[in-house]
């Protein structure tokens, strides 16, 4: 009875073996097959169970992929230049992301096709059409839904009483120290990762905050185009003139930005 | 011009709008399709369509069911096989940010699909967001390589990442390997 339970622990063993070969945990080669094979064969005649004979089946299956996994990765290797990942790792630590994306583009050859309509395409435009409100109608709702935006300023909070002039320096205060001891000697930080908070009103208020430390001159927001980043620097040139920076912290936005954080 | 001409003229055009126009979400056509249009000599035909997109600075990509490219391919591959028009030449960095591309999302998918050739063609999600951390900040990988998954560049099996559909087309992966590791430390 105990040499069974061992022979079906060892059966569970192989299929987790495999199972990390198959998500990409451990090498294909790691796995010796003949000698896992030999622990099948061997423990076979041991099983009695439907249960027992599906995992010793399942194990087999396990080492067939292993197998072809190995057999993939050989085809791979001899068709490719073959690279160690730990060498490829320290590569990619020395080349700046303007040299890893032009190495792309250098083997790029981008597929060339045209989006065209289908029947189907039109058939959903027309019932999509035809069920859409008239315009006077969309109007008038978003007349009577929408309320005009105003800006809270710092008075504002004091006049509402929401806080006291020294309960916001404080926060300030803590804020720029996290600014600091975040940008870890490099002088800057992503706008993003640095608001991005446990809950969407954290985040909101922190937003809020931070516009404080931009606008009170503690910290420079700036926005790369090119790469579609907003950066808070600490070290900075004053600019002569003022200038603002729109940024839409919507609820659907930040749960986006929570995920993948 | 014989009738003969003019009919492998007609395949010719086409194959040309079979092969450019996208009927799915996915571009590219089956060999047996393009059989079954143009007839046993498909090929052909697509050997001459070539010669006449390469004067536009564009080619006819085979991408083969298995990994490898078979030196001498069986009818039954060459069938089996996507067919797509790409470009002959590599776009030039501003032709790649013309067309949506951000100089991160190219460094992202450079890293992302050179690490897993060198994993031998499958390398778990982890891995590589972990590779890619020594350059990126988290929120930008994690929507990055969604972004390159869900466009078919990678993909994804369980936390595990492999070359998608779309690299296998449009990348030459031995020449992106090279080219990184030719390049000069910065």
């Amino acid at each position: 009875m105990k040499t069974r339970r061992i022979a079906y622990e060892e059966i569970l063993k192989i299929i987790s073996l495999c199972e990390a070969v198959k998500t990409g945990g451990l090498s294909p080669f790691e796995v010796d097959v003949r000698e896992k094979l030999k622990i099948l064969r061997k423990y076979l005649p041991y099983w009695k169970t439907l249960d027992e004979i599906i995992n010793d089946a399942e194990a087999f299956n396990e080492l067939v992929t292993v197998i072809k996994l190995q057999g993939d990765s050989l085809k791979m290797q001899a068709s490719m230049l073959y690279m160690d990942s730990e060498l490829l790792a320290m590569k990619i630590k020395t080349l700046s992301r303007e040299s890893l994306a032009r190495s792309l583009l250098e083997s790029w050859r981008p597929i060339v096709a045209l989006d065209q309509l289908t029947i189907q395409r039109i058939q959903e435009a027309i019932d999509y059409w035809n069920t859409l409100p008239p315009l006077s109608e969309r109007m008038k709702r978003e007349e009577t839904s929408l309320t005009p935006l105003k800006t809270l300023t710092l008075e504002d909070t004091y006049k509402l009483k929401v806080l006291t002039q020294a309960e916001i320096k404080e926060r300030i205060e803590k804020l720029l120290k996290e600014l600091k001891e975040k940008a870890d000697g490099k002088g800057e930080v992503d706008y993003w990762s640095f608001i991005t908070e446990e809950t969407y009103e954290e985040t909101i208020e922190k937003a809020y905050y931070v516009s404080f430390l931009i606008s009170q001159g503690y910290v420079q927001l700036e926005y790369d185009p090119v790469e579609g980043r907003y950066t808070l620097k600490l070290e900075f040139e004053k600019s002569k003139g003022d200038s603002s920076i729109p940024i839409l912290l919507s609820y659907d936005g930040w749960l986006k930005v929570r995920k993948h954080e | 011009m014989s009738s003969e001409e003019a009919l492998i003229a007609q395949k010719i055009k086409r194959a040309a709008r079979i092969l450019l126009f996208q009927k799915h979400r996915r571009p590219g056509v089956r060999g047996y399709e393009l059989k079954r249009i143009l007839g046993k000599n498909y090929i052909k035909i697509l050997d001459l369509l070539r010669r006449n997109l390469n004067d536009l600075g564009l080619d006819i990509k085979i991408v083969y069911d298995q990994p490898e490219e078979p030196q001498k391919p069986t009818e039954e591959q060459l069938e089996k096989a996507y067919y797509y028009v790409t470009t002959r030449q590599p776009p030039s960095p501003a032709e790649a940010r013309l067309s949506g591309w951000r100089i991160d999302e190219l460094a992202i998918l450079s890293v992302a699909l050179a690490y897993i050739v060198s994993k031998h063609g499958r390398a778990n999600r982890k891995e590589i967001e972990e590779v890619l951390s020594e350059k990126f900040p988290q929120r930008i990988i994690k929507v990055t390589l969604d972004k390159l998954v869900w466009r078919g560049y990678l993909g994804e099996d369980d936390e595990t990442l492999f070359i998608g559909w779309r690299s296998r087309a449009e990348v030459d992966l031995k020449e992106l390997v090279k080219q990184i590791l030719i390049r000069k430390i910065q």
